[in-house]
């Protein structure tokens, strides 16, 4: 059958095959469609001329309508090669569509003619084998063991297997097949496989199907949704299948992967929780005010912000790898080396450091490390967060110099002010010791004065220059002791002396003086000499505020204790009966200059809080409940260990 | 001089106190030693004639304070304050306040005592001072009106003559006033009239 072939070609064909085949021509592809369909078109080979726009379409209509007829496509001689290509790869053809260049005119009657002889000869075949099947299905022969056994095998294994014909009926399937697509095998047996997969996977299953039946087809894993709630998913393979009769389907292996899927699903949603909050931390690792770095277990860094490289004024690139200890100012390396050396055990606590920028500058940081274990509990390195106190250290070293220089400035006037205490002090006994020497001297070269008074006058001559001793001895002390000297202080008898040196009984005048002392103190750990002068003012200023008073009602109250919060310490407190102190006056007795005394320079109790605060103790003011006021201090004591 | 001088001390320090009676005792001299201003005052109507030592800086009552009550009352006896605090305010203070003399502790004996004894000297020249010019207004406070006006006459130079011109006296008159005026004032001479006419204008 001819349809538009040229008349030359047609000429040719004539001539050649006249004697063999008839030769027909159809009116147009209209005709051709109607008459393929109604069956009406017998023809051992169809040939389709040059003219023809879609001729692999059209041949593709011919298999589809399941007519076994071969068909030559004629072509133009540049284009054969590549109509061959096309029909390699077209689906739905069979071997039995050739192209054929219309210049190879030659050769064209003979491969008709072999086409149609190979069609003859398969169409006779084909009917032998129909006939054969139709007595066989008449006999329903039991099928054989081995074919059972595959049934058998099938049912019980795990994974599911169905057959399925050209439209995409399932032929049968096994039992597993059943649980996977979740139907019974009567309901699943002649319906549409696709109508058991959710709706917008269906075009996808064709595809499949027809992938795999197309020749050259290669059956794929591929995950599809089945329809229904829970949603779950099956692996189909394909391949095509040829059944008994030469019918085309596909045979199709399913596997529940419902569970790898929902696991996948989860995996890629925490990979997804993972990746945001690693990068959250990122961003905020780069973000935050502090330095960080990390470091192995050898302390050489292996990753570090962008504010450490600000604060170091390195480029990362530079400092990984670097050993950690470099970046550490030469006065802090030892103690980092100890700390390095411990890091595993313990050392988590914050510490300062100083450390060397690449500027050559010196920087202080708050250094918060973190050691870091793996699952094996093994040390594997550090994180450190490094806080940036240049600045406030800066501040303190400042403040520090200034109170060593106000401490020195302080001394020094403290001095110019006890001076005059001192030369009061002194003027006393060396009046004494002065007027009785020259009245000795007197009553000697006049011979008056009995022998017991001139003894007496001698004994208290030596005492009051033992007295203009110890004034001096304590001026010496204060005035050439820079550095605190601290050694073990008996604190009750520290008190007693002082006491006896302020010689309150005799200088003020109706003041009772208790002592109440701890009994079994420690020692204390102080300056001695400070600690005394300390005393010598809080009882000077205690006595000093009770002159108002009626004399029966000056009570000096001295107490000493042993305090225990965290450490033991030993405490001092001088309390008085006068008239207290109001609440500005708490907050501004110990500032510098400040005095409620005519006569003061106002540095008493400061230098009392600051030789306090250098033995790190606190001077505390407060108002005693039955009135009058209480200054207390406290001093480290003497470690046993 | 016929009344005995005594050195009143007041320190709060007891060595001092002692020393300073030492040394007064050593010169010869009396002394009363308190240890408080007020232990002073308490015995004040037992104070005679003599010299204060006052010690500056004590507890109750100062020496200043000591010394304010002592002119509010009058009182003559002088003071030689002795502090321990040898500064420019209280030097000035004590000497606002009256005071003889100004010592700082430590006071060097030897000139200390030869203030006490200056002070001593002086106190008694002037008591005796004291002593004639109050003899000397008795002895005028005898004359009549008419005698004290020839007396200042005469002590002015006038001779006897010129005084009755002045007067509008006679020359007689003039020589028996005369003659009152030495018998009242026990005067040997007209020097003697003249010492004692001074006395009494000074007061």
């Amino acid at each position: 059958m001819l349809l538009n072939v040229d008349s030359d070609t047609r000429a040719v064909l004539h001539a050649a095959l006249d004697d063999r085949l008839d030769l027909e021509d159809i009116g147009g592809l209209e005709q051709l469609s109607i008459g393929l369909e109604q069956g009406r078109i017998h023809s051992d080979a169809l040939v389709l001329g040059v003219s023809l726009d879609e001729p692999v379409r059209i041949a593709q209509r011919v298999h589809s309508l399941g007519v076994d007829m071969p068909v030559l496509i004629l072509s133009e001689p540049g284009h054969c090669d590549q109509l061959k290509r096309a029909l390699k790869f077209a689906p739905f053809l069979g071997n039995d569509v050739t192209p054929h260049s219309i210049a190879d005119g030659d050769t064209l009657a003979s491969v008709l003619a072999d086409m149609v002889a190979r069609a003859r000869k398969r169409r006779r075949y084909k009917g032998s084998m129909e006939a054969a099947q139709q007595s066989l299905g008449k006999i329903s022969a039991p099928p054989p063991q081995i074919t059972r056994y595959f049934e058998r095998l099938l049912d019980r294994a795990p994974i599911g297997v169905l057959n399925l014909s050209i439209n995409g009926a399932i032929l049968n399937l096994n039992r597993h097949a059943c649980q996977v697509l979740g139907v019974s095998e009567r309901d699943a047996l002649g319906s549409s496989l696709a109508e058991l997969f959710a709706e917008h996977e269906r075009g996808r299953l064709q595809a499949i199907v027809a992938r795999c039946v197309a020749p050259l087809g290669r059956g794929q894993a591929e995950t599809l949704e089945i329809a229904g709630q829970p949603v779950r998913h099956v692996e189909i393979i394909a391949s095509s299948l040829v059944d008994r009769s030469g019918q085309l389907g596909a045979t199709i292996i399913l596997q529940d992967v419902s569970a790898r899927i929902r696991a996948e699903q989860e995996r890629n949603k925490a990979i997804d929780n993972l990746r945001a909050s690693e990068s959250r931390y990122r961003e905020l690792v780069e973000t935050m005010n502090e330095a960080l770095a990390l470091t192995d277990a050898s302390y050489r860094i292996t990753f570090v912000n962008r504010q450490f490289c600000d604060m170091f004024a390195y480029r990362s690139e530079e400092v990984i790898g670097m050993p950690l200890i470099n970046l550490v100012h030469d006065e802090d390396k030892e103690m980092m080396r100890r700390r390095m050396a411990t890091a595993a055990q313990d050392g988590q606590e914050r510490f300062e450091t100083a450390w060397t920028t690449r500027n050559g500058e010196k920087i202080y940081t708050l250094t918060s490390p973190k050691s870091l274990f793996d699952e094996e509990q093994c040390y594997i390195g550090c994180l450190g967060v490094f806080t940036d106190i240049t600045a406030r250290k800066a501040v303190e070293q400042r403040e520090k110099l200034h109170m060593l220089e106000l401490a020195q400035m302080s001394r020094v006037t403290t001095i110019g002010e006890m001076s005059s205490q001192i030369a009061h002090e002194l003027a006393q006994p060396l009046s004494a010791i002065g007027g009785m020497s020259s009245a000795l001297l007197k009553f000697l070269g006049k011979g008056i004065g009995s022998s017991e008074d001139i003894e007496e006058s001698l004994g208290e001559i030596q005492t009051q220059a033992k007295r203009a001793r110890e004034i001096i001895m304590r001026l010496r002390n204060f005035v050439r002791n820079e550095e605190l000297q601290r050694v073990p202080v008996e604190l009750n008898e520290l008190v007693s002396t002082v006491i006896r040196l302020s010689n309150v009984d005799a200088r003020w005048k109706g003041i009772s003086v208790e002592l109440r002392l701890g009994q079994g103190l420690p020692q204390a750990l102080g300056d001695r000499v400070l600690i005394e002068q300390v005393m010598l003012n809080l009882v000077r200023n205690a006595c000093e505020a009770m002159q108002e008073l009626e004399q029966g009602r000056r009570h000096l109250t001295i107490a000493t204790n042993a305090v225990d919060d965290d450490n033991l310490r030993v405490s001092v407190s001088v309390s008085d009966t006068g008239p207290g102190l109001s609440e500005a006056l708490l907050e501004q007795a110990c500032q510098p200059f400040f005095t409620t005394k005519s006569g003061g320079m106002g540095m008493g109790l400061a230098i009392a809080r600051s030789v306090v605060d250098a033995h790190e103790g606190r001077l505390t003011i407060s108002n005693n409940p039955q009135g009058g006021a209480c200054f207390s201090f406290d001093l480290p004591v003497v470690n046993d260990e | 001089m016929n009344e005995q001088q005594t050195v009143y001390i007041v320190d709060d320090e007891e060595p001092v106190r002692r020393a300073l009676a030492m040394l007064a005792k050593a010169d010869g001299l009396v002394s009363r030693s308190y240890d408080s201003a007020l232990a002073f005052l308490d015995d004040y109507e037992q104070v005679g004639p003599g010299c204060l030592l006052l010690d500056v800086c004590m507890p109750d009552m100062s020496g200043p304070q000591l010394q304010e009550e002592l002119q509010r009352r009058a009182a003559s006896l002088p003071v030689i304050v002795i502090t321990g605090h040898g500064d420019v305010p209280t030097a000035v203070k004590a000497m606002q306040s009256g005071a003889y003399d100004f010592v700082e502790k430590p006071f060097d004996s030897e000139d200390l005592m030869e203030r006490v004894h200056r002070c001593l000297d002086i106190e008694a020249r002037r008591r005796e001072h004291d002593q004639l010019r109050r003899e000397a207004t008795e002895y005028i406070n005898k004359l009549t009106r008419r005698e004290q006006q020839v007396m200042e006459l005469l002590v002015a130079g006038r001779r006897n003559k010129e005084i009755a011109r002045d007067l509008f006296i006679s020359f007689r008159t003039v020589e028996l006033h005369r003659a009152k005026i030495m018998e009242k004032l026990e005067a040997k001479s007209l020097s003697d009239v003249v010492r004692i006419a001074m006395l009494h204008s000074i007061s």
